[in-house]
């Protein structure tokens, strides 16, 4: 198997799919790119087993045929090269050539039939949705998401259907997220697509201008962009009704000009404990003071001016979870929503927008 | 007590760096002797019961070889006419409290690593005290005897580890000054067992290749030393220099690191059922403890010691901190059994929580918080506190919280409630 591909053009099959290869697997291969060059065509393919990706690109094909190289190793040679011509050659010895100019490596690869198969799933049907609609949806909810993996369910974001509305939704318990979309997608049933897994798809997102194209099976998800295909698996879990711990009544209800919250915040979190993150704010008329304490270190304290001229009272925050909530507003001003009676505060864009988040508070 | 240098007002001695290290000599009984004049000038042993261990000795009973760290029982055979009394933590507490005190009015940097030793950075309080550093030790021992009637021992020097080597020279009651520029040459011929952070095993490796002394560790190539004592290695050689110095770690306001508490058995036992009772009661009054300074913790550890006196300790970090009796209790009770594993008889049990944090718990979404645990812990702790702690008992449960009868707890009936009315106790099989 020999191929030759300009550098720009494999780097650029490079980025978008090493990300996905496995970093430290118990399965040597996952750590490799799939190379297979026929028609004139070069595909790249990575896998984790939860997320496969394929990348398609032309080519000058010598002799077709396929091998695997160390995705990350491959990487960084390509990235180093001269933007000139790369001939790629799987050698008889099994190893694999690469040469650039006056470049030349030699990696060891493994044995293709070894690696594991991925499908395009090519017969299910698919809907165009806007890209950046999508990859919007993906960033409002997805740090909002568990990396706990005590409940696995929760380590992802759900996809749901509201009449014409496509519902994104993620939480760890601590915190949720949801924006709501139409985006001409008509999902049957709710999905539950992986946090990490969105990451990589989120990240072909973000190259694409136009649409892509999404289709569901019931345990797989596939996104297909320009010369890129994805296939996700899912996650086969319930998911809670996050409809019930929305709060739909308000009774304090602040606002406030979000860069200058952030800072507020960040300047107290500097002496907070380092493992509870806990800040003391007090919601007063006219402003938010808040407070930390650090077990050793001492105490901070600060106030930020806000528009609020209900009641004093007192709430304890995660100041991480806070600033994670006020971070995935795109809006100069935000609207906080409070009941005295406890329950999440509610994190709304000003104006507001078909998205907010929940943060639940500390207790002593 | 001896000193060199003049005390020239002059030159570096503004801006040497000079700490002081003080230790209170055979503390706990020399507080006790204070208390019961009577006790003056005799043999007198602090520590646990019987099967305890000697916490302090006078030196009237050191001289009959009683050390600390031994067992009771050993030392009443070498010592028997010594006066044994039991710890009484309160007055030790009261008399360090007012010792650091002292220690503090002649500079701010004070830290406290024990309850009868720590340092005091004396740099730059020349001017402020008008008289060389030395003599403003002196007087500084001085106030602690004449104040609280204990004698106590310095060490004054340019580093920490080196004044802490200079006190242990100097005890019983003296003062040891070496001049940072020539300390070297009296502590580097002092075996190297004497640096602080060189135990017993280190020694023994170090002395296998030919480093008996801290000058030869001061000397000895980096590379070996780092092979000898891990990355422990190079640094021990550079505090055996003098190069190094660690800051004084000013105490004020600091929070508490970890909550513990051990005992002895009465007698070497292989009934872990007992054992296991005494582990959830020390976890319990831990527990308690934690609570009551409004803290929480990360992290649960178990040590048990063997009648050999094998030491195993086992801990585990947790997702979340917690002060609640039932979480702890489920912790210790998983680190028991993982550790209980030969069938040895054991001495020696304790609970050690760690990871002390502020006690802020996140509450979730989907899992309201119902207050009933907390709200149990705190009527438990109320009781216990006006009635004493064996009015209330907790029934045995295990890692996951599910409540199983435990052969020394009461009915299930109660247990499920959480606690039990020791009326309502049925005789043990």
């Amino acid at each position: 198997m020999r191929f030759c591909i300009h550098r720009d053009v494999l780097l650029d099959g490079l980025l978008k799919t090493v990300p996905v290869a496995e970093k430290k697997s118990t399965l040597p291969i996952l750590s490799h790119l799939l190379l297979n060059v026929a028609d004139s065509t070069l595909s790249i393919t990575a896998t984790d087993l939860e997320v496969g990706i394929q990348a398609t690109y032309e080519c000058d094909i010598v002799e077709p045929g396929s091998l695997t190289v160390p995705s990350r190793k491959f990487l960084e040679i390509v990235r180093e090269l001269s933007p000139i011509s790369v001939t790629v050659e799987l050698q008889e010895s099994g190893r694999v050539r690469v040469f650039a100019g006056e470049s030349a490596f030699e990696l060891a690869g493994m044995d293709p039939d070894d690696y594991p198969v991925w499908s395009a799933l090519e017969h299910v049907q698919r809907t165009s949705v806007p890209a950046a609609k999508l990859a919007n949806m993906i960033e409002k909810t997805l740090f909002a998401a568990s990396t706990d993996d005590s409940r696995y369910n929760f380590n992802s974001v759900l996809f749901d259907q509201v009449d014409d509305k496509t519902v994104m939704v993620a939480t760890d318990g601590h915190r949720l997220a949801k924006i709501e979309d139409e985006v001409g997608l008509h999902l049957d049933t709710r999905v539950l697509v992986p946090k990490k897994s969105l990451t990589d798809v989120k990240r072909v997102l973000d190259d694409v201008k136009d649409e892509v194209s999404l289709g569901f099976e019931p345990k797989n998800m596939v996104v297909s962009a320009k010369n890129v295909t994805m296939t996700v698996r899912l996650v086969d879990g319930d998911y809670p009704d996050y409809n019930k711990v929305i709060p739909t009544i308000a009774e304090m209800i602040v606002k406030a000009d979000r860069g200058r919250l952030i800072q507020t915040i960040k300047r107290v979190a500097v002496l907070t404990s380092e493992r509870n993150k806990g800040i003391f704010v007090t919601f007063s008329p006219g402003k938010l003071e808040m407070t930390a304490t650090h077990p050793d270190l001492g105490t901070a304290k600060d106030s930020v001016e806000v528009e609020y001229d209900g009641n004093e009272f007192e709430v304890i925050f995660n100041a991480g979870y806070f600033l994670e909530s006020l971070g995935a507003i795109d809006s100069d001003a935000v609207v906080l929503e409070y009941r005295s009676t406890g329950g999440p505060l509610i994190v709304f864009p000003e104006p507001r927008a078909n998205y907010f988040n929940l943060v639940m508070p500390m207790r002593k | 007590m001896w000193c060199s240098n003049s005390g020239k007002k002059t030159g570096p001695a503004y801006s040497q760096r000079l700490i002081l290290h003080v230790d209170a000599d055979a503390f706990f009984v020399s507080v006790e002797q204070v208390l019961r004049p009577e006790l003056a000038g005799r043999p007198v042993i602090v520590g646990g019961e019987d099967r305890g261990v000697v916490s302090s000795a006078s030196y009237e009973a050191r001289r009959f070889g009683v050390r600390s760290a031994m067992p009771i029982v050993h030392a009443r055979r070498i010592c028997p006419h010594a006066v044994f009394l039991p710890p009484n933590f309160e007055a030790y507490k009261a008399f360090s409290s007012r010792m650091f005190a002292i220690m503090g009015r002649y500079s701010p940097a004070v830290e406290v690593t024990s309850i009868d030793e720590g340092y005091v950075d004396l740099t730059g309080t020349l001017r402020l005290h008008g008289a060389p550093l030395w003599e403003v030790a002196s007087r500084l021992l001085d106030e602690i005897r004449s104040t609280l009637g204990i004698n106590a021992s310095g060490g004054l020097a340019g580093s920490k580890t080196a004044a802490k080597m200079a006190t242990n020279l100097a005890k019983p009651n003296g003062l040891l000054y070496l001049d940072p520029a020539r300390s070297h040459l009296m502590l580097g011929r002092l075996p190297v067992g004497a640096m602080p952070g060189i135990g017993e095993k280190a020694q023994h490796v170090l002395e296998a290749h030919g480093i008996s002394t801290v000058g030869d560790l001061a000397a000895a190539p980096l590379q070996l030393l780092r092979r000898l004592l891990g990355r422990w290695g190079p640094k021990a050689a550079e505090i055996a220099s003098g190069k190094y110095g660690s800051p004084v770690f000013c105490d004020e306001g600091r929070a508490q690191k970890s909550y513990s508490m051990e005992r002895t058995l009465d007698r070497d036992t292989t009934d872990y059922a007992a054992v296991r009772g005494l582990v959830r009661k020390l976890a319990e009054k831990v527990a308690a403890k934690l609570r009551a300074d409004g803290k929480a913790a990360w992290t649960i550890g178990l040590k048990v010691r063997y009648a050999d006196f094998t030491d195993v300790s086992r801990s585990m970090s947790l997702r979340r901190a917690t002060n609640s009796n039932l979480e702890i209790l489920a912790c210790v009770e998983e680190l028991f059994n993982k550790t209980i594993s030969r069938r040895s008889p054991i001495r020696q049990v304790g609970v050690r929580i760690s990871g002390i944090d502020e006690a802020l718990f996140q509450d979730d979404l989907f899992r309201p918080y119902s207050g009933k645990g907390s709200d149990l812990d705190q009527v438990r702790d109320m009781i216990r506190g006006k009635f004493g702690f064996e009015t209330v008992r907790v029934s045995g449960c295990t890692a996951s919280g599910a409540v199983i009868p435990s052969p020394s707890k009461g009915p299930l009936l109660g247990s499920r409630l959480g606690f039990t009315c020791p009326e309502a106790k049925r005789p043990r099989a």
